[in-house]
């Protein structure tokens, strides 16, 4: 059988022969640099506006505190625009198209016919694209690390920000897992990825329909029904934003399962599928 | 199932929904063997190799390569060309062989040579999905030849192939078969490919063999016989009443081609006289390939 390596080193090079990837890399660090510097910026901007009024002082240093003043919230702030749509988008075309792609472009049979597993391929695959989120993360972290250094003077709680950055790499194998389970049942990187981040809007808007109906109840019953809906998947995607107030359970183990969830039913799929 | 058979299949079926792909297919695909795949289209041709390599999975039934029957393992040292050739588009030719070479487990680097083989060497560094039909399809011969197969299986080789490269194909087809002992299993349409380059055969119609055997004892197992007589309305009519004989056609020269069923030309010589039809000539000739073909898938489209 083909070693693992030699699997690994061959997905790696096709992930990032693709384009997708490298815009993945280009765009974390441009948003790790333009935040802090957007954040210093209002937080300047304050200060000019409110320094002749001193009775607004006490408000301008709760929107500073808001904003954020040190490299911690800066990491963190760059962290919530790596993970705002663009980003993820890119994660899912990147994963549509190292497997449904190559299933529809039959680059996948061609893999096949040589002595590889499809777990293996699986593994391989997904492991490929892990490093690949795990680049744009460090990116990500980095240069918001470095960025913030210029611009702000503390350096502010560096632990909640590195259990985000790790949350939002588990964030992104269930994003990845998603994309590949999808894409066992189409044959095209555009339908997949489409097919993907439709999932992802249904599940954000049961999420906020589910908030609003909670809103609505009878107040004895909201506290159970806001604990019910720490258990959706949204939550579960959205994990790695406790960096700003701390990380509740539930949404962490429900990420952990949301990782089982789709790599178990692909990883049987995919067993079966007509390649 | 020995390991010096190349290829074994038994029993094995595919279905798709209610539509029966392929059914209890045995083949035997012998070390040293040129071996051809015939069968009209939608015969199950593609289904059968597909299933050989376990990109589909088989209802039932067995393969082994060598002895081998793992669906992973088995694959050891086979080398592929399943229908039309894909490579990834955003790579060259050169790295496209890299990564399948890589892919293979093999440490048998033979790129360069393949590449000059299949007269691809200038071209090498250019993106693969810049390349024609032909060119793609020498980059999928290249690509089952990496490393060290020794068994290929390819599917439809010829297709975009210009003559000069088909008999390029053919060539070096029989070069590996002869001096390296390497097995080959070739599906194609082109009989007269096949007639020129295979030792060994097998006819698949609707899903299921209907020969398999050397082209040879093929064509042996159906001997027509051209007949010759002043009387040609006569003998029509004569031969028409005997149920031996089979397969009655005229031939443009006027001449009358048949088969015979049971019967040695002698007995049917001798039936004819008795009914006073003499004979000039019965010229026994040998039926090409493609006769064999559309006898026994019996569509002569």
């Amino acid at each position: 059988m083909t070693p693992f390596k030699n699997v690994l080193t061959a997905e790696l090079k096709l992930i990032f022969s693709r384009s997708s990837a490298w815009l993945c890399i280009a765009c974390s660090i441009f948003v790790a640099i333009v935040i802090p510097w957007l954040m210093s910026a209002a937080i300047d901007g304050i200060e000019v506006q409110t320094s002749s009024e001193a009775a607004a002082q006490g408000m301008a240093n709760m929107m500073q505190e808001q904003i954020g003043k040190d490299v911690a919230k800066g990491m963190g702030r760059a962290l919530w625009g790596r993970n705002f749509i663009l980003i993820p988008l890119l994660i899912l075309l990147a994963a549509s198209s190292c497997l449904s792609g190559e299933r529809g472009g039959y680059q996948l049979r061609e893999t096949l016919c040589r002595p590889i597993s499809r777990n293996r391929l699986l593994l391989a695959k997904g492991l490929g694209l892990t490093i690949l989120c795990g680049l744009s993360l460090l990116a990500t972290g980095l240069c918001a690390f470095i960025t913030g250094q210029f611009l702000f003077e503390d350096v502010g709680e560096l632990k909640l920000i590195s259990i985000g950055y790790t949350l939002s790499l588990l964030s992104d194998t269930a994003l990845i897992g998603l994309a590949f389970l999808v894409g066992t049942y189409t044959r095209s990187t555009g339908t997949t990825a489409i097919m993907s981040f439709i999932v992802l809007v249904l599940n954000a808007f049961v999420y906020f329909v589910s908030s609003v109906f909670v809103m609505i109840m009878p107040s004895d019953r909201q506290k159970s029904l806001e604990d019910w809906i720490q258990n959706l998947p949204y939550k579960s995607f959205s994990a790695w934003e406790g960096w700003s107030g701390g990380f509740d359970t539930e949404p962490v183990i429900g990420l952990f399962l949301l990782n089982l969830f789709c790599y178990g039913c692909l990883a049987y799929r995919f067993q079966k599928l007509d390649i | 199932m020995s390991a010096s058979d190349a290829l074994v299949t038994r029993r094995l079926s595919k279905s798709f929904a209610k539509h029966k792909a392929l059914g209890d297919l045995n083949i035997n695909v012998h070390a040293g063997d040129i071996y051809g795949f015939l069968g009209p289209n939608g015969a199950g041709k593609t289904t059968a190799i597909r299933a050989i390599l376990g990109l589909t999975p088989a209802d039932e039934g067995e393969v082994s390569i060598f002895g081998e029957s793992d669906p992973v393992l088995r694959l050891k040292d086979v080398g592929t060309l399943v229908e039309n050739p894909c490579f990834h588009p955003s790579l060259s030719a050169y790295d496209n062989l890299k990564i399948s070479l890589k892919l293979s487990g093999s440490s048998h680097n033979n790129i360069d040579t393949l590449l000059d083989l299949v007269g691809l060497t200038d071209r090498a560094h250019q993106k693969a999905s810049t390349f024609s039909m032909g060119m793609k399809q020498r980059l999928g011969i290249a690509r089952a030849m990496l490393g060290t197969p020794k068994l290929l299986i390819l599917d439809e080789p010829t297709n975009g192939l210009d003559p000069k490269w088909r008999k390029s194909l053919r060539d070096i087809l029989l070069t590996l078969s002869r001096d390296e002992g390497v097995s080959i299993l070739i599906s194609s349409h082109l009989l007269s490919e096949i007639e020129q380059t295979c030792n060994r055969v097998a006819i698949l119609d609707q899903g299921r063999l209907q020969y398999e055997g050397a082209v040879s004892e093929l064509r042996g197992n159906i001997q027509t016989y051209i007949l010759n007589c002043d009387n040609e309305e006569a003998l029509n009519q004569a031969l028409s009443e005997i149920p031996q004989v089979t397969d009655q056609q005229y031939e443009a020269d006027g001449a009358i081609r048949i088969q015979l069923k049971d019967w040695t030309p002698a007995q049917l010589n001798r039936e004819l006289c008795m009914q006073k039809i003499y004979l000039h000539t019965i010229i026994p000739k040998q039926i090409s390939l493609e006769d064999a073909f559309i006898k026994l898938t019996k569509d002569p489209s």
